[in-house]
């Protein structure tokens, strides 16, 4: 046989377009939330004042404030600057109106005096005669935020606790129906696992609104409870509603892993549990659910993870009772990013902390075979 | 002679709508080596997972020391099965497979303590059964198939059962280590005195170790005996054909002791059949002696001559009669050349032979029939 020609490409370099790739779709995301978190913008004015004594340039900056589209506003009348503040005076048709512009530690603010009240407090961003100061700065002021503000602590550790119910009650679900799935005949098992696999194909809003119009104070199982002649329930706005929807969302990713598991555990290890003389009960928890672990780990992480950032389902039906982290961070981001993306990287630490819990919980997780989907 | 420890009686089984074992009647005595041997999709596994109980029949009865078990789970049963893949618990190191077992007994709460000294002791009596001693921290995946096969073994073992069931154990290791563990296997019977019952579908696994053979086909037992009886005295064709190489041929028994085969008399030591009735008879092809042509009771021409390591593997194309013959000799000969070959009377063994597809037990190459 000839050999093999001299140019050839090694197999790895095959790779690193793949790895371009991870890095940008995978990593960057992350490493900005990261450094997000671990700054803050500066965001200041400075005036520049030579060009105030000008009145063009203050006419043309009013502009921005709105007012060019009122006639009367428009024809400013006297203005003058004395180094600190900008008065301007616009003379209505009986009396006039005072504006004055405050320069105060490098920031701004538009003062309409009326009749000796305060009226408007305006936001001066895009004036021209201010020179903008944008940048960011290191700091954990962020993480100091979340840890001082007893508020956030007491939100987190309220979704830390829905998230473990909701996990817990798809895991006492989860596992019997994975086992009872995995036990039936090939054609009954298609059947029954599209009907788990049915509620994934339908949006998981839809799906919470859904089972909003069955609890709510005149949904359908109150008046079905109400024609009976008994107390409709508050079931609505919740933890209970919250866990309930939540846990109704997540189980199919708790069955799916250790239905996997289970169908790949070799029939004759169960009989040779049987064979030496357990019986059905000790067969499970001595052999099958410990052969069951890597899924039943994979299962708990893509329960309890979703379950501890989703926002949608406690905002639909929590309420405000219910906020949970998720619902937090998500208001956050869009007001403050940076607290946000804080937040986000704390809970990210106490997932990646837990899931080291659970890889560590068992150590021959790697030679029985992955459990993940 | 020793009492039947495990009694099958009219086991049927249908599965998928085939029959697997057809109106099976099947008793085993205690402490003895009984190999069921039969080739694949015979029923054999099936006989054993019904005793193990991992099947249930669905017609007849299995008995244990003359009770029936039809309706005992596998963790009630005297019974330990020694799988075909070893089916070791992969979450546990050896000493916890082969310890498991015992930590299924149930134990009066006073004597827990003394339990886990005794337990560690008896699986190190169990390693040192079957040579595995020091090995108890390792872990399962890290054993080779030989030292796979001896945990399954002792695992087997360590609750002392009245009998131990072995689906084809030694099917996944390589030649040597399959005579060796043989060898072993017969050992730990004979050491332990607990009844073994063997599948396999190997003759000469069967012949080497067991006390009593069964040979099976279609869920069907063809023939219980020695190894001896089952290879010397075949019961019918298939029997004869699949223990061993052997020549198969239509004969006649004229009369007691005498047998018409491809054209000529023999002289034989079999007897009990009708004159003139149709017979199979079987020829090992060892006991066929090759000489120079003049010499033989028959002439053939050699088609073929392959070498096999202790003898050379003939097929010889007789002269007169339409019959190829399989012969192991240790003298080669050339291809083309004319020989001799003869037998004695002790060498041919006469069974009924009224429904023998000749065809199937031809011994021609497969390219010579197709033409």
């Amino acid at each position: 046989m000839k050999p093999f020609p001299k140019f050839r490409l090694k197999r790895s370099v095959f790779a690193y377009p793949y790895v371009v790739f991870a890095i940008i779709f995978l990593v960057a995301p992350l490493v900005l939330v990261i450094f997000y978190s671990l700054t803050r913008e500066i965001d200041n004015y400075s005036v520049n004042k030579s060009s105030v004594n000008s009145p063009e340039v203050i006419m043309d900056n009013l502009d921005f404030i709105g007012y060019e589209q009122d006639p009367v506003l428009s024809q400013v009348g006297t203005y003058y600057y004395d180094g600190e503040t900008l008065t301007v005076i616009n003379y209505r048709e009986r009396h006039p109106e005072t504006y004055r512009i405050f320069f105060e530690n490098e920031k701004i603010s538009l003062i309409e005096e009326y009749e000796g009240d305060t009226l408007i407090d305006a936001d001066l961003k895009d004036v021209k005669f201010l020179n903008r100061l944008k940048g960011v700065y290191f700091t954990i002021d962020n993480f100091v935020k979340f840890f001082n503000t007893g508020d956030y602590m007491k939100v987190f550790l309220r979704s830390l606790y829905i998230a473990f119910m909701s996990t817990l009650f798809c895991l006492i679900i989860g596992f019997p129906t994975a086992y009872v799935l995995s036990k039936m005949k090939e054609r009954t098992r298609n059947i029954v696992s599209v009907m788990f696999l049915l509620p994934m194909w339908i949006n998981f809003l839809l799906r919470t609104y859904a089972w909003r119009t069955l609890i709510e104070k005149t949904g359908i199982i109150n008046t079905v409870l109400e024609s009976v002649g008994l107390p409709a329930q508050n079931l609505m706005y919740t933890q209970g509603a919250v866990i309930l929807v939540m846990v109704y969302d997540f189980l199919p990713f708790m069955i799916l892993p250790i239905y996997n598991t289970l169908i790949k555990i070799d029939r004759s290890v169960i009989e040779a549990s049987y064979d030496l003389g357990a019986n059905h009960y000790r067969t499970l928890f001595r052999v099958i659910f410990p052969l069951a672990l890597p899924g039943i780990s994979s299962g708990v992480t893509m329960t309890f993870v979703p379950a501890i950032t989703a926002f949608a389902i406690s905002k639909i039906m929590g309420g405000t009772q219910c906020a949970t982290i998720g619902e937090t961070i998500e208001r956050e981001f869009s007001t403050d990013m940076w607290f946000g993306s804080a937040m986000s990287v704390i809970i990210m630490v106490l997932m990646l902390a837990s899931m080291f819990l659970i890889a560590g919980g068992d150590n021959d997780g790697e030679n029985i075979g992955g459990g993940l989907l | 002679m020793a009492e039947s420890i495990i009694r099958l009686e009219n086991i049927s089984v249908a599965l998928g709508g085939e029959q697997i074992l057809k109106n099976l009647n099947l008793n085993i005595n205690d402490k003895e080596f009984v190999t069921l041997l039969g080739p694949s999709g015979c029923g054999k596994t099936t006989t054993l997972r019904i005793i193990g109980g991992f099947q249930r029949q669905d017609s007849g009865n299995v008995f244990f020391a003359n009770e029936i078990i039809n309706d005992l789970p596998p963790y009630k049963r005297n019974v330990n099965t020694v799988f075909q893949k070893y089916a070791l618990f992969p979450h546990l190191n050896v000493f916890g497979n082969i310890a498991y077992g015992l930590h299924m007994q149930k134990v009066p709460k006073e004597e827990r303590k003394k339990r886990k000294q005794e337990i560690k002791k008896r699986v190190e009596e169990m390693l040192a059964l079957v040579n595995l001693r020091g090995f108890e921290n390792r872990d399962i995946t890290s054993l080779s198939g030989g030292q796979q096969q001896r945990v399954a073994i002792a695992r087997a073992l360590i609750n002392k059962p009245h009998v131990l069931l072995l689906d084809e154990p030694l099917g996944a290791l390589d030649l040597k280590l399959r005579k060796e563990m043989q060898i072993e296997l017969k050992n730990i019977q004979i050491k332990t005195g607990i009844t073994f019952i063997y599948v396999t579908h190997d003759q000469e696994e069967a012949l080497t170790m067991s006390d009593t053979v069964v040979v099976m086909k279609g869920g069907e037992i063809q023939q219980i005996g020695t190894p001896q009886d089952i290879y010397n005295e075949p019961k019918n064709a298939f029997v004869a054909d699949f223990i061993g190489e052997s020549n198969i041929l239509p004969g006649v028994m004229l009369e007691d002791y005498r047998v018409e085969i491809c054209g000529r008399l023999f002289e034989c030591v079999d007897k009990g059949f009708d004159d003139n009735e149709k017979v199979g008879v079987v020829v090992r092809p060892e006991d066929i002696e090759i000489k120079p042509e003049s010499e033989g009771f028959l002439t053939g021409v050699v088609k073929s001559c392959v070498f096999k390591g202790v003898h050379y593997e003939m097929t010889i194309e007789q002269i007169n009669y339409p019959y190829t013959w399989l012969v192991h000799s240790t003298d080669a000969a050339e291809i083309g050349d004319t020989v001799g070959m003869c037998f004695y009377p002790n060498d041919i063994h006469v069974m009924k032979g009224e429904d023998i597809d000749y065809s199937y037990f031809s011994n021609v190459p497969e390219e010579d029939t197709e033409e």
